[in-house]
C-alpha cells in the first residue's frame, strides 16, 4: 500500500458532554477502500466531518498533507433545489473567462459527461429540487468524482441507491482505486463493504474497536464488534392487539397525500421513508400540532407526541431538567420539592446518567436526553404514543434501553406509531412497517414479510 | 473560565461597585454635605429610576419570552397624556383619569399581541407600529398642549398616606415583587421562558404559546402605561413628545439585569436594578460638570460592553 493520505491520532469530538469521537486513530492510505462501519451515533459521520474540515477536533490530530485533494459526499441529500445539476457539479470550481463570466456550456458539457460517467439520467440543466434523492445522490457523486480527488469521503451513498446505480458506484470507485486514490467507505450495509473494501474498522460509541483486513472479517463478527455483546434476534413476544386507537383515513398534509392507517392497543406500527417523505409531518398532524389538508385523523385516546430532533424541537436548553420534565407545568404556581422528588424517581426508573434533578441540558449526553424526553411523554402514562427518531444520535447501550422501553410500552397495552429511518430499528420493533416515497405509501409490509432490503427498496423506488 | 451575568445577582454588584465609586468621586472636598450619598438624592434616584424601571419589568418578561417590544415610550406619553386631558380638560376625577390612563396600557398590549400572534408579525415590525401609533394619538389628544397636574393638585397630595414622589419608587417595588414571583414560582413564570428559550419545544411540549405572548405583551403595555400615569402625576409631565427613546433605556436595563435577547432568560429583579444603575449613572454624571453632555454617551458604551459579556457568557455556556 502506498504511504498514508491521512492519518488520526487520538481524533476526540465532544458536543457538550457527548463525545461523538474518543480517542480514534485511523489511516487511509492511497489504493484502497477503507470502510468504516458502526451503528448509528456511532461517530462514522462524525468521522468524515472532521476530515473533511467541517468539524474541528475537540482533541487529538489529524495529520494529512496540504495537497491532497478531498472530496466528501455527505449523507444527506438535501441541495439548494434553484441550481441546476451541472451548477452542482461545478460549484466553487466554476469555469469561466477573464472577466469572470461563466462558460455556461462548457460547464454544462462537462457536467454531462460526469453524470454519464456515475449512470445519472438526469439533464445538466435539471433544477435540483425537480430531481427525484436517487438522481441528486448521483449528482452529489458526480461533483466528487469530478474533482479527481486524492481522498474520496463517501457517507452512506447506497442508502438511496438501486442496485444498479450501486454496481455502477463501486465500478468508478475501483477505477479510483487503480488511479491511487484513497476511499473511506462509511456503511452499514456490511454485505456491500466487505465486498468493496480492503481494510474495515469498526467504530462503536465513539471509539475504534478493530481495524481488519476485509477478508478475515464477516458480517457477524463485524456486527458483534459494532453492538460489543452477543446479538440476540429480537424476537416480539406475541402481543395480543386489542381496540383500535388510531385511525388515519385519507389523510393530507403539506407534502403527504392519501395516507391511511391504523394502530391498535399493543400494536407498533413503523413508518419508514427518506428524509422529506413527510413521516414527522404526519405524526404533528395527529398530535394537532400542524392543520391537515385532507382525510380524517379518528383518536380514540389522546396522543403523546415525542418529536426527533431533541435539540432543536424537544428539549429547551436554557432551562435544566427537572423543568424541561414538567413542561408544561400544571396548575397555576410551581412545586419545587415535589417536581424534585418525581424527577428522581424518573431519572431511575429511565437510567437517566445525570448528576442532578437539576443539571443542564448540555451536560447530558444524547442518550440521556433523549431519555429525558420519553420521561416527559411517559408523565402523562399514554395509550397513545407517537414517535419520532427516538434513538437518532443515542448511544448503543441506551439505544438497546429505549427499544426495550418501547417494548415494554406496547406490551402494556399502549399503541405506538414510530417514525424512524433506522431501518434495522423498525424491522426488531414494529409489527407493521408503512413504506412513504415522496408523500405516498408504496407499500404496507407485516413485520415477517419485512427485511432491511424490502423496505429500502420501497423508500427509494430503486430496484 | 466559566461565568455568566446570573440574572440580578451581578447586576446588585454592579450597581453597589458604581454606587460606592461615585460616593467616593462626589465626595465633598472639604467637610461638608455630601451631594450624592445622602437620603434625598438616593429617594431622588428611585423617583427617576422608576420611569424607566416599571417598563423594564414588561421588558424583562417580554425579552424572557423571545420578543421585543419597542413600544415603552410612546405608551408612557400616551398614557401621561390622557390622564392629564381627562383631569384637566375633561374635568374627570383623578381615579376616572389614571384608571384610563391605565387602560390604554392594555389596549396598545393588547394590539400588540394581536399583530404578534394572531398576524404572526416580527415583534420587531409590530411593536414598531404600536410605537407609532401611540406616538400619533398622543400627539391627537393634546393638539400639542402641555398639561401639568401637578398644578391641578392640592400641596401634600397623599395618595393612601404616601406622598406623591414616593409613589414611582413604590409602585416600581411593589410591581417588581409580583412579577419576580410570578416569573420564578408559578407556571406561567416556566412557560415564558421556555417560550423564550426555544418555542418550537415548548409548543410540541404542550404549551400555549400564544397564550404566553399574549400576556407579557399586554402585560408589557399596561406597565408602561402604569409608568406613564406615575410620571403625569407624580411629575406633572404630560406631552406628547414625552418618554421619547425611553424604550431603548428600559430594554438596556432588562438586558444589564440578566435578560439575553436571544430569549429564554431573564430576571425582573435584575431589570430593576438595571434601571437603577442608569439611574444612579445619570445623577451622578449631573453633578460632574460636563457631565451631562457624556451622558448618553457613557451610557451607550455601558449597554455594550454589558450585552457583549452577556453574548460571550452564553456562547460559553454552549
Amino acid at each position: 500500500m502506498s504511504p498514508a493520505l491521512l492519518a488520526t491520532r487520538r481524533l476526540t469530538v465532544r458536543y457538550g458532554a457527548t463525545a461523538a469521537l474518543r480517542g480514534v486513530d485511523l489511516d487511509i492510505h492511497g489504493g484502497e477502500v477503507h470502510a468504516v462501519v458502526g451503528e448509528n451515533g456511532a461517530g462514522k459521520s462524525t468521522l468524515l466531518r472532521v476530515i473533511a474540515g467541517a468539524v474541528l477536533p475537540s482533541a487529538g490530530v489529524v495529520h494529512m498533507r496540504a495537497d491532497v485533494r478531498v472530496a466528501w459526499v455527505p449523507q444527506e441529500t438535501i441541495l439548494p433545489p434553484d441550481l441546476t445539476a451541472a451548477a452542482w457539479v461545478f460549484l466553487g470550481r466554476e469555469l469561466h473567462g477573464r472577466l469572470g463570466v461563466l462558460r455556461e456550456r462548457a460547464m454544462q458539457d462537462g457536467a454531462a459527461s460526469a453524470l454519464r460517467t456515475i449512470g445519472c439520467s438526469a439533464s445538466p440543466n435539471a433544477r435540483l429540487g425537480t430531481l427525484a434523492v436517487t438522481q441528486r445522490k448521483q449528482v452529489q457523486l458526480a461533483r466528487a468524482l469530478h474533482v479527481e480527488p486524492d481522498l474520496l469521503l463517501l457517507d452512506e451513498p447506497t442508502a438511496v441507491l438501486g442496485d444498479s446505480e450501486a454496481a455502477r458506484l463501486f465500478a468508478q470507485v475501483r477505477t479510483l482505486k487503480q488511479r491511487g486514490t484513497g476511499i473511506c467507505y462509511v456503511s452499514h450495509r456490511l454485505d456491500e463493504v466487505l465486498a468493496i473494501a480492503d481494510r474495515v474498522t469498526v467504530l462503536r460509541d465513539g471509539e475504534r474497536v478493530s481495524t481488519s483486513p476485509a477478508s478475515v472479517v464477516d458480517v457477524g463478527t463485524l456486527v458483534q464488534q459494532m453492538v460489543g455483546r452477543d446479538v440476540q434476534p429480537r424476537h416480539r413476544s406475541d402481543r395480543s392487539t386489542g381496540a383500535l386507537f388510531l385511525q388515519l383515513s385519507d389523510v393530507a398534509t403539506a407534502h403527504v397525500r392519501g395516507l391511511s392507517l391504523g394502530v391498535r392497543s399493543g400494536e407498533v406500527v413503523g413508518l419508514a421513508g427518506l428524509v422529506g417523505a413527510g413521516r414527522s409531518e404526519v405524526l404533528e398532524a395527529i398530535a394537532g400540532l400542524r392543520p391537515l389538508r385532507a382525510g380524517r385523523i379518528a383518536c380514540a385516546v389522546p396522543p403523546v407526541f415525542v418529536p426527533e430532533d431533541r435539540g432543536s424541537k424537544g428539549l429547551v436548553s436554557t432551562l435544566g431538567l427537572r423543568e424541561n420534565l414538567f413542561l408544561p407545568a400544571e396548575g397555576w404556581f410551581l412545586h419545587r420539592r415535589r417536581e424534585h422528588r418525581d424527577a428522581a424517581r424518573w431519572i431511575e426508573r429511565l437510567s437517566i446518567r445525570t448528576h442532578g434533578a437539576d443539571a443542564a441540558i448540555e451536560s447530558l449526553s444524547g442518550g440521556n436526553q433523549q431519555k429525558l424526553l420519553l420521561a416527559r411523554a411517559l408523565r402523562h402514562e399514554p395509550r397513545l404514543l407517537l414517535l419520532d427518531e427516538p434513538t437518532a444520535g443515542v448511544d448503543v447501550a441506551a439505544k438497546a434501553e429505549i427499544h426495550d422501553l418501547i417494548a415494554q410500552l406496547a406490551a402494556g397495552g399502549a399503541g405506538i406509531l414510530l417514525a424512524s429511518s433506522d431501518l434495522p430499528e423498525l424491522l426488531a420493533l414494529c409489527d407493521h412497517i408503512v413504506a412513504l416515497r415522496e408523500g405516498t405509501v408504496v407499500g404496507t409490509l407485516a413485520a415477517v414479510d419485512a427485511s432491511e432490503q424490502r423496505v429500502a427498496g420501497l423508500i427509494t423506488g430503486a430496484a | 473560565m466559566k461565568w455568566r451575568l446570573v440574572p440580578g445577582w451581578s447586576a446588585a454588584l454592579i450597581l453597589v461597585t458604581e454606587f460606592t465609586f461615585f460616593a467616593l468621586l462626589l465626595a465633598p472636598r472639604s467637610g461638608g454635605p455630601h451631594t450624592f450619598a445622602n437620603a434625598a438624592n438616593v429617594a431622588l434616584i428611585l423617583k427617576y429610576s422608576s420611569i424607566y424601571g416599571i417598563g423594564a419589568i414588561g421588558a424583562a418578561m417580554v425579552i424572557g419570552a423571545g420578543g421585543i417590544d419597542l413600544a415603552p415610550g410612546a405608551v408612557i406619553a400616551l398614557a401621561s397624556v390622557l390622564t392629564g386631558h381627562l383631569f384637566i380638560i375633561e374635568g374627570w376625577p383623578l381615579w376616572a383619569a389614571c384608571s384610563l390612563g391605565l387602560a390604554i396600557g392594555f389596549v396598545t398590549g393588547g394590539l400588540a399581541a394581536l399583530l404578534i400572534v394572531g398576524a404572526r408579525l416580527p415583534p420587531f415590525i409590530a411593536t414598531l407600529g404600536v410605537m407609532g401609533i401611540a406616538r400619533g394619538a398622543a400627539f391627537l389628544i393634546t393638539e400639542g398642549r402641555f398639561y401639568d397636574l401637578s398644578q391641578r393638585l392640592p400641596a401634600g397630595t397623599a395618595p393612601l398616606g404616601l406622598p406623591l414622589s414616593a409613589w414611582p419608587g413604590a409602585v416600581m417595588l411593589v410591581f417588581a415583587a409580583v412579577f419576580q414571583f410570578v416569573m420564578v414560582r408559578t407556571a406561567v413564570g416556566r412557560h415564558i421562558l421556555a417560550t423564550g428559550g426555544n418555542e418550537v419545544a415548548a409548543r410540541y411540549a404542550g404549551v400555549h404559546v400564544g397564550r404566553v405572548k399574549a400576556f407579557v405583551y399586554i402585560t408589557g403595555g399596561a406597565l408602561a402605561a402604569l409608568s406613564g400615569v406615575v410620571l403625569g402625576v407624580v411629575q406633572g409631565q404630560g406631552k406628547a413628545d414625552l418618554a421619547t427613546g425611553y424604550e431603548l433605556d428600559i430594554i438596556a436595563a432588562a438586558v444589564v439585569g440578566g435578560a439575553s435577547l436571544s430569549g429564554g432568560r431573564a430576571s425582573v429583579v435584575g431589570a430593576v436594578i438595571g434601571s437603577l444603575i442608569f439611574g444612579v449613572l445619570r445623577n451622578a454624571l449631573a453633578q460632574i460638570p460636563g457631565g451631562t453632555f457624556a451622558d448618553r454617551f457613557i451610557l451607550g458604551v455601558a449597554v455594550l460592553v454589558i450585552v457583549v459579556m452577556d453574548r460571550m457568557a452564553t456562547r460559553e455556556a454552549t
